[in-house]
């Protein structure tokens, strides 16, 4: 029997080899990106003598994919459908659904206003601003804007939306960081105070780069309902001054004036202002007027232009990490000039491949989650949350609006109820921030406690509103049925032997006393979306 | 990553316990197994076994970079001295801070180091340096004081965290010794953060938690990732905590300690370091606000200190009265000092070239100043004491190797930087 | 402090506004300014000194101080002058009040130095400590006080008196306000509030006291609103009357009765905040309610205010090194005196001469600005 399978096995990879060939032939000689991945991964475990492993369960895989494309867990109804369907192909069409849902675009804003914003950003002023921002940022995402455009767009400020980027980050010191970290990972504030510790990069680095913003400032219009309209102006004039001074000083500290230079690269060449120029008034909640010569406008064609050498690079390693869990480069936006990365030639690849794509995110990420390394399964003896080399599937804590939006599915509530509503502020403060200051996860005992005591778990789980608490009470179903819908819906799989053994005991009451059954209903559940195994996705 | 720690700390039933800790139960002396996972009630057996011995630390944290001229590195009649004025204590020469009259009342138990030099001198970095013993440019996931101490000094009996901090100071993180070690964050004034009251009876926690023992096991045999592991600490921490939440309700003695310790966040948050020392709780921090006086150094300063004046002496007060001043080190500290010179604004930068930290019990031998800055307190005249210096006589008072070390994958790091010495003239 | 903000109503009153003399004094911060009549000029500073000048004898080339009054401990917080203008009055964080001889040219010969050390605090991580510059002095006459009234025992910020010049008003960081029978220096009342008491102000009956209180604390999250009040306070029972704590939510640097009782003016300033607002207020002085919040209010905090003889104009002293002229009637701002910056030298306090046509400001970096009013 075995053999056989091989047999077909083997006739099938001939074809799928055959016409996997063909886009080589026509494209000279390119092997699909995502078969360049498993080449290079695969390649690192023999040299690192690391045992390959093997591929993930379907639930395993529906589950991760899932979150990492829409943010949220699979509902009952598309976990049976998946794990029932026996066509070979149901995971690469799975991608290709998830792509085109529009819960996808929302997920990369809100993955990326994280990134770009913070989590506590201050300034923001009503939430709402910040809802208007993300909202930009998703019709970018659905509309598979691509990358350097984007980041074009951004940094532009000019799109009703894009501006508060620029709130957040004020001061041409909070700019030129926040730009150079999150935009090019390079982190070049370690070299404001004193020659970076690490790079050959130097205080005239830092401050040339600074020069670009200096004159940059936010500008308050009109206000409507809660949002705020922002103007991002620039001025004439204003340098950066600098000279050897104490560790906290900040740009605009006496000094010598230090004109803008590109990092890595020339000096900026500027016009002269004409002799008796004077600062124009900006008027109060109207558009600031445009500067003489904008320099943060040299900027940008800079940051977004296809030759600028960390802009790709950046993009790649970030998104690398998003869904594999660690970038070539650890941190994600640490990336500096000697540091080749964990997988040299392959992010050498991806990087030239994405530029040639025309910085297509959704094709990267197409290609990553089709992977077979992305694909690995969640067992092995490595014990880190992200393995450097691949050899297990990283282990990542929900954010707190996936938490949020999985506990209404796994409660059977559907959907639009986990699209719709927000986690509450206790939620936001409990479970909103479970990472140490290095990106480890720290598990602690303020968010245990609101997972015990917190209403939004119990009261998900207590029988109610047509929840799946409620229904598989009052369902007519074996207890054994009842405990695998448990399971499907809560962690998308099956429930082991053991397992099922155990929760049917456990629902079990004596007589037909109906407020323990449901007290006991409660429970179960609650154990379930309290344990480890749906905090993360792995 | 792995981490290794040196074998041959613990007496033998210690390190029973704790390999039973870590599978989630308790042994009793008496060799009872007892499950831990839920159950909120356990034997008197066990809380009698849980009293605590050995040595405590409670970290009095000044967020915001003391100023050590206004308090007890005066300089009178100097152009750096400012309006306070210094008064006598109850050590001959030994002077204070006009404002700090109940610890002038104290001096004899103090051990004032005017001679610490520092090089981290800014917000974030300084409390890392002052927390961890290592400047934060280092790559390495240092531990700060109180998770080190905590794992040292830990009673693993005891259902209360080792570890608590509360007010302003930062979190570090307990670094490589791993989220066990975390601390456990009160508010401000020492209370409890929500959620610590238990929404279900006790029978129902009991057996939800034999339940989520189940899972957790199930899990545990193939998922080895840390994250998974930190959870299930978490997870033990926060059992135990709701068992022993009532060490925290200080509520009732308060309404007559308030008087004494002022009716402060700070006050609050001292009493209750005393209370949860009582209890067994091998560190505890309690942090105040507010001394980052760029402008209106004076104002801030005088009303920050008739706040810590009557907290601190109190607090010392009852250590004594109770009898655990001398196993209890009670530390007072800061980022960094405050320039000596005054600015435009009234105020004072930060400073780390001359400052002053203060201990007190745990064995220190007080009554005493030691090191000295010079005339105008720009620079250290004698004995400089550095971060590594400072953190080794902490771990040295309270029975520690200050040169413990750990493993970073194969990378040792220590506890201490190499070189550093405690102060023996402070060691009993 | 040379240089003049032109506002677009520069062709109103004070208008022509100009500094006369710069009168240098940087041995220690200046914390208040007094006129003597309308020829000289008192300042006094942290170290506990207190300089007059003669106007009249100053030119070109000399600023010299003419006397020194010696006597204090510690710093000087607030200088008055008496309506005869025959006594000086300054209240100190040595706990004293102390009153001077205004006018009298006796005394002792002595030396004083004029500079001292910048004041810059931060110093950069490996440098020296600054040399103290070669010492300027100047040649005086030192006296010493007339009298020291000795009922405080904590500082003393609070300093009012009535115009008929009997009333006498200080308050302390203990909250002990205490009126004064002036010419007696003896207490006719006292009473104890709350919290620091470092701004207050008498009405010209002499009847009501506005005191503002408060305590510094700089908590992200307050510990608790009541660290600070705002109470009008009856003389003669020492009870409080009036409680106007929600009315305005920021602690004063000084409150001021015109002298007709019409207005009651507060300024806004050091509430333990890094960046408190500088706002100035005119107050109902039979409610305490604001009747006008005066726009564009200080960038950092307000420090001193001083009603003009002319009983329509309010000036008013702040940390952005400026002083803001204010049109009673209708709250209009009329113009600035002086440079705007953020982070520069405070001007302490204020004081505008009996006839109107002289105004002096003393700065923290160590100078006082004596500026002509008016044309001629």
């Amino acid at each position: 029997m075995k053999d056989e399978l091989r047999k077909v096995r083997f006739g099938k990879w001939a074809c799928v080899l055959w016409i996997g060939m063909l886009p080589s032939v026509i494209f000279g000689g390119e092997l699909p990106l995502r078969e360049i991945i498993d080449r290079e991964i695969k390649a690192a475990w023999a040299n690192e003598k690391i045992t390959p492993p093997g591929q993930s369960s379907d639930s395993l895989f529906l589950r991760r994919i899932y979150l990492d494309l829409v943010g949220m867990i699979p509902g009952y109804e598309e976990t049976t459908g998946f794990l029932q369907d026996s066509d070979p192909k149901k995971r690469k069409k799975l991608v290709d659904k998830l792509l085109a849902d529009p819960r996808y675009a929302r997920n990369q804003a809100r993955v990326w206003d994280v990134s770009l914003l913070g989590r506590n950003p201050k300034h923001v002023g009503h939430q709402d601003n910040r809802k208007h921002f993300r909202g930009w940022l998703e019709m970018q995402f659905a509309n598979n804007e691509p990358y350097d455009r984007l980041v074009h767009k951004l940094l532009a400020a000019e799109e009703d939306g894009s501006q508060l980027y620029y709130v957040v980050h004020r001061g041409a010191d909070d700019l030129t960081t926040a730009t150079m970290r999150l935009l090019l990972g390079t982190q070049l504030q370690c070299a404001k105070c004193h020659d970076h510790p690490y790079n050959s990069w130097t205080q005239r680095d830092y401050y040339g780069m600074a020069g670009f913003f200096v004159r940059t400032f936010v500008h308050e219009g009109e206000k409507k309902e809660n949002v705020t309209r922002w103007f991002v102006g620039e001025k004439s004039m204003g340098q950066v001054n600098f000279t050897i001074v104490p560790v906290d000083a900040k740009p605009g500290t006496k000094g010598e004036p230090v004109a803008p230079k590109f990092l890595g690269g020339a000096d900026l060449q500027e016009p002269e202002l004409p002799k008796d120029f004077k600062e124009p008034k900006v008027e109060k909640k109207k558009a600031p007027p445009k500067p003489m010569f904008s320099r943060r406008e040299k900027v940008v064609e800079w940051i977004t232009g296809r030759d600028n050498p960390y802009l790709a690079r950046a993009a790649v390693n970030r998104s690398w990490a998003q869904f594999m869990g660690r970038g070539f480069i650890h941190p994600v936006d640490d990336l500096n000039e000697d540091d080749q990365g964990s997988h040299p030639v392959l992010f050498k690849e991806i990087e030239r491949q994405f530029v040639a794509h025309n910085f297509d995110l959704k094709w990267l990420v197409r290609e990553i989650v089709n992977s077979k390394a992305y694909q690995v399964a969640d067992i092995g003896t490595a014990t880190q949350a992200a393995p450097k080399f691949y050899e297990r599937a990283r282990v990542r804590p929900l954010s707190v609006e996936e938490l949020y939006a999985s506990l209404h599915l796994a409660t059977g509530l559907g959907v639009e109820a986990a699209a719709k509503g927000r986690p509450s502020n206790d939620m936001l403060k409990y479970l909103g921030d479970p990472v140490d200051g290095r990106g480890d996860f720290q598990g602690s005992a303020t968010e245990r406690l609101f997972v015990h005591n917190g209403d939004v778990f119990r009261n998900l789980c207590h029988p109610r509103n047509d929840n799946l608490s409620e229904r598989l009470l009052k369902g007519s179903e074996s207890p054994e049925a009842k405990v695998d819908q448990m399971f499907l819906s809560v962690l998308s799989r099956a429930p082991t032997e053991e397992e099922r053994e155990r929760f049917v005991r456990y629902l079990n009451v004596e007589g037909d006393d109906a407020k323990q059954a449901s007290q006991r209903m409660e429970e179960a559940m609650w154990v379930l979306v309290s344990c480890s195994e749906f905090r993360f996705n792995r | 990553m792995k981490v290794h720690t040196q074998p041959g700390n613990c007496r033998p039933d210690q390190h029973d316990s704790r390999r039973n800790f870590l599978k989630g139960t308790i042994v009793t002396a008496a060799g009872a197994v007892v499950p831990n996972w839920g159950a909120l009630v356990h034997s008197q057996t066990i809380a009698a076994e849980a009293k605590r011995l050995g040595k405590r630390c409670i970290m009095l944290y000044m967020e915001g970079g003391v100023s050590q001229i206004d308090t007890f590195d005066m300089k009178p009649g100097r152009p750096t001295a400012g309006p306070f004025r210094p008064i006598k204590t109850n050590v001959d020469g030994i002077q204070v801070c006009e404002y700090l009259p109940k610890m002038a009342r104290h001096a004899d138990k103090l051990a004032i180091i005017r001679s610490m030099k520092t090089k981290s001198v800014d917000h974030g970095i300084g409390g890392y340096h002052m927390h961890t013993c290592y400047p934060q440019s280092e790559r390495v996931p240092h531990p700060e004081i109180g998770a080190m101490i905590a794992k040292y000094c830990d009673n693993p009996e005891s259902d209360l965290p080792s570890f608590v901090k509360m007010g302003a100071s930062g979190n570090y993180g307990a670094g490589y010794l791993g989220p066990k070690y975390d601390p456990f964050v009160l508010g401000t004034d020492g209370r409890l953060p929500g959620f610590t009251n238990p929404s279900v009876k006790p029978e129902v926690q009991e057996r939800r938690g034999e339940l989520l023992k189940f899972m957790e096991d199930q899990h545990a045999k193939v998922h080895q990732a840390r994250p998974f592991a930190s959870v299930r600490e978490a997870e033990l921490r926060t059992i135990r905590l709701m068992r022993a939440r009532a060490a925290f309700d200080v509520n009732e003695e308060w309404e007559k300690a308030r008087e004494r310790y002022g009716d402060t966040h700070f006050g609050r948050g001292c009493f209750t370091a005393v209370k949860l020392a009582e209890a067994g709780v091998s560190f505890v921090e309690v942090g105040q606000w507010g001394y980052d006086s760029h402008n209106d150094n004076f104002s801030c300063h005088k009303s920050l200190l008739g706040r810590l004046d009557p907290a601190w002496s109190s607090l010392l007060e009852d250590l004594q009265v109770r009898g655990l001043l001398q196993d209890t080190l009670v530390v007072w500290t800061s980022e960094f000092g405050r320039t000596p010179l005054i600015n435009s604004q009234a105020g004072r930068d930060h400073y780390g070239r001359a400052w002053t930290v203060v201990f007190a019990g745990g064995g220190i031998r007080g009554g005493q100043h030691y090191g000295a800055s010079d005339k105008d307190g720009f620079d250290v005249a004698e004995n400089p004491v550095s971060e590594g210096d400072y953190f080794a006589t902490i771990y040295s008072a309270l029975g520690m190797n200050h040169r413990k070390k750990h493993f970073l994958g194969t990378r040792p790091i220590w506890a201490t930087p190499e070189g550093s010495k405690p102060i023996k003239q402070l060691l009993g | 402090m040379e240089k003049k903000e032109q506002t677009p109503e520069a062709t109103g009153p004070f208008a022509d506004a100009k500094v006369l003399y710069t009168l240098p004094w940087s041995r220690e911060a200046i914390t208040d300014v007094a006129f003597i009549g309308n020829e000289r000029v008192a300042a006094a500073n942290k170290r506990g000194e207190i300089l007059v000048w003669n106007l009249s004898a100053l030119d070109d080339k000399t600023t010299d101080p003419a006397r020194l009054l010696s006597g204090h401990t510690n710093e000087i917080n607030r200088l008055l002058v008496t309506p005869d203008g025959k006594t000086l009055i300054s209240v100190s964080s040595d706990h004293t009040v102390r009153y001077w001889d205004a006018l009298s040219e006796q005394g002792e010969t002595g030396k004083v130095v004029l500079n001292g050390i910048e004041r810059k605090g931060v110093v950069p991580l490996n440098a020296k400590p600054p040399e103290a510059p070669e010492p300027i002095e100047a040649t005086v006459v030192v006296q010493k006080p007339l009298r020291e009234l000795t009922g405080h025992r904590e500082w003393v910020h609070g300093l009012a008196q009535t115009p008929d010049g009997k009333t006498l008003v200080t308050g302390d960081d203990e909250g002990v306000v205490i009126v004064w029978d002036r010419v007696a220096g003896t207490e006719r009342r006292r009473w104890q509030g709350n919290f620091w008491v470092r701004a207050l102000g008498v009405s010209p009956d002499g009847k009501t006291v506005a005191a503002s209180e408060y305590f510094s604390h700089r908590h992200p999250e307050k510990e608790k609103d009541s660290y600070r009040s705002f109470r009008f306070w009856d003389v003669e029972t020492g009870e409080p009357k009036l409680d106007c704590s929600e009315e305005i939510k920021d602690t004063m640097t000084a409150i001021r009765y015109s002298a007709d009782g019409k207005w009651l003016a507060v300024c806004v300033g050091d509430s333990g905040k890094e960046k408190p607002p500088g706002k100035v207020m005119l107050l109902d002085p039979e409610t305490g309610k604001v009747i006008l919040d005066l726009e564009p209010p200080h960038l950092l905090g307000a420090t001193d205010l001083a009603f003009h003889p002319d009983g329509k104009h309010l000036f008013s002293s702040g940390r952005d090194q400026l002083v803001k002229i204010w049109r009673l009637e209708d709250g209009k701002h009329v113009r600035d005196l002086g440079t705007a910056k953020e982070r520069g030298d405070w001007i302490s306090g204020i004081s505008i001469s009996p006839d109107g046509r002289l105004l002096a400001a003393a700065d923290m970096k160590g100078q006082v600005v004596v500026y002509s009013l008016m044309a001629t």
